[in-house]
């Protein structure tokens, strides 16, 4: 039965009126929300990323090296691009040229801004790897966007040990050394006319990661063996959106 | 040549330097006054704190998962185990004679005497004078008092579990070994645990707090071994690979496969773990058993 009194029906009970303070504190706390939704909303990017996020947690690019033009070339070299990041060698048959050729697939479906992007495998057979063998090696990708970095062994340490990769030196049979440190004098068994085996025990091992960098030099991204062309290539054409 | 090569930092870091150093200092003028055992024990858990941590180990630990938990193993139980039981118990009971603790109540004493003195400036001067040894006092007083509580027997078993729980959690154990602060931050807070936690279970000493019965010593060494046990087995028997960060980043041995690589992993967390508390209610009940009853806890 509806009451005329208070206008509510029998039995029920209105709704206290909410105070000024009650009112103010409301719309407060909505001028609040958009005000956080309208700054978090701008800082967080229009597309996730569909690879492993990294940012903050490894160091810069910074490196010392000899690309495969023979020319030293350091990070500052590469800024205002972003840069694939990965280890491998010339001698490994299936790991390195299946990572190259993904990386390519990537960056060509990365679209217009893949002249920005630069592909650099840091060669972890220095010994073996000279510029010109790199330089042959990346020539049978895509032209223009490989890089191949070489160095010395106290370079190629420095730079594995800086992203964390595992590295063994490839073993020179007559010259066994302990993981990770002393670098071999691996002229010495080719001047003696022993080529040292090519069994997989004697190649170097390294890690299939693939590090990105945006165009400031901060590393971004982790690319697995398992992350399909297209993911890769979203990720690169929202790096590559970014300003230097 | 090898040796000596062997026994250098694959990263170096002098923070871990300058505490083993002064923990073999502190030990050589305070504690070495027990057994032959003692030093021994101590100087091996030392050592094995030293190794694992700051030697070409520590590369084999970031590249393999079941070398990581070795080395967990070593901070966590082994090593503060180890540490503990080489200082003697006579050491424990007068810590309020260590250096930290006298300090600790200088700083008090002088922080709240000012406040005591009578007023003799001018009547501002007096008010700043008594106000900043109060706020002084105040602070110290809270930092003590927040010191303490972090000591505390009960949280240091509750974090013995956790820490194992949450660097284990795949989001966080990602981020941990690609991140060098984290991972030392990781270390580190096992480290400080592990010695937290045993010298409460093993000696009774928790700082600040009385000396621990043993029956309740005894309880907390059972409390941990459940959590190791469940998180072992779960980690033991996962389908997937839980932790892919040492696949990408390459493992150390070409020959285990990622799922074998992390059964091992998760038999070294399950079964020496729990080990290790049993080895220690072994140890506080034969002590308990071999003190006079006059002699209390």
């Amino acid at each position: 039965m509806h009451d005329s009194d208070t206008g509510l029906w029998v039995g029920m009970e209105r709704r206290p009126t909410p105070s000024r303070f009650h009112r103010t504190r409301r719309v407060g706390k909505a001028l609040l929300g958009v005000l956080c939704a309208s700054l978090f909303g701008g800082c967080t990017p229009s597309v996730a990323p569909r690879l492993a996020d990294v940012q903050g947690h490894l160091p810069d690019l910074a490196f010392q090296l000899t690309s495969d033009t023979g020319a030293q070339v350091t990070a500052a070299d590469y800024r205002g691009k972003v840069v694939l990041l990965y280890f491998g060698f010339t001698r490994c048959a299936d790991e390195c040229p299946a990572t190259m050729a993904r990386l390519t697939a990537s960056v060509q479906q990365a679209g217009t801004g893949a002249q920005d992007v630069r592909i650099l495998l840091a060669t972890v057979d220095p010994a073996h790897d000279t510029p010109a063998l790199l330089h042959q090696y990346v020539k049978t990708f895509v032209d223009g966007h490989p890089v191949g970095l070489a160095g010395d062994a106290a370079a190629t340490l420095a730079l594995v040990k800086r992203y964390r990769a595992a590295y063994r030196p490839p073993v020179q049979t007559a010259h066994a050394t302990m993981a990770g440190m002393v670098a071999t004098d691996t002229t010495a068994p080719a001047a003696s006319g022993t080529a040292p085996a090519m069994d997989a025990d004697t190649l170097p091992m390294h890690g299939a990661a693939v590090y990105v960098f945006d165009r400031s030099g901060h590393a971004r991204r982790l690319i697995t063996p398992a992350d399909p062309v297209d993911a890769v290539a979203s990720d690169l054409r929202a790096l590559l959106a970014e300003p230097a | 040549m090898h040796f000596w090569h062997a026994l250098a930092p694959w990263e170096f870091s002098p923070a871990l330097c300058i505490v083993v150093v002064l923990a073999a200092l502190l030990y050589c003028r305070h504690a070495s006054q027990g057994s032959v055992w003692h030093q021994l024990s101590f100087w091996v858990g030392l050592a094995s704190l030293y190794i694992v941590s700051h030697t070409d180990f520590d590369y084999y630990a970031e590249h393999e998962f079941f070398v990581h938990r070795l080395q967990h193993l070593v901070l966590h139980h082994l090593g503060p185990f180890l540490i503990v039981l080489g200082i003697p118990g006579a050491v424990w009971r007068g810590a309020a004679s260590f250096p930290a603790s006298r300090a600790v109540d200088t700083v008090r004493a002088t922080a709240r005497s000012p406040a005591t003195e009578p007023a003799s400036h001018s009547g501002r001067h007096v008010h700043a004078d008594r106000a900043t040894p109060a706020i002084r006092a105040d602070a110290v007083n809270a930092a003590g008092s927040l010191l303490r509580w972090l000591c505390h027997p009960y949280l240091s078993a509750a974090l013995f579990n956790l820490l194992v729980l949450f660097w284990l959690v795949p989001a966080v154990h990602f981020p941990a070994m690609l991140d060098w602060r984290l991972y030392r931050l990781m270390n580190a807070s096992m480290l400080v645990n592990g010695l937290l936690f045993w010298a409460a279970v093993l000696q009774g000493a928790a700082p600040g707090w009385p000396q621990l019965r043993t029956g309740l010593r005894v309880g907390l060494m059972l409390a941990v071994i459940p959590a190791q046990i469940v998180i072992g087995a779960l980690v033991f028997f996962a389908p997937r690979e839980l932790y892919p960060v040492y696949t990408l980043c390459g493992r150390a041995f070409a020959g285990l496969s990622a799922l074998e690589d992390q059964q091992i992993g998760g038999l070294i967390l399950w079964i020496p773990g729990a080990m290790m508390s049993v080895v220690g209610i072994l140890y506080v009940l034969q002590a308990r058993l071999r003190t006079p009853a006059s002699m209390g806890p």
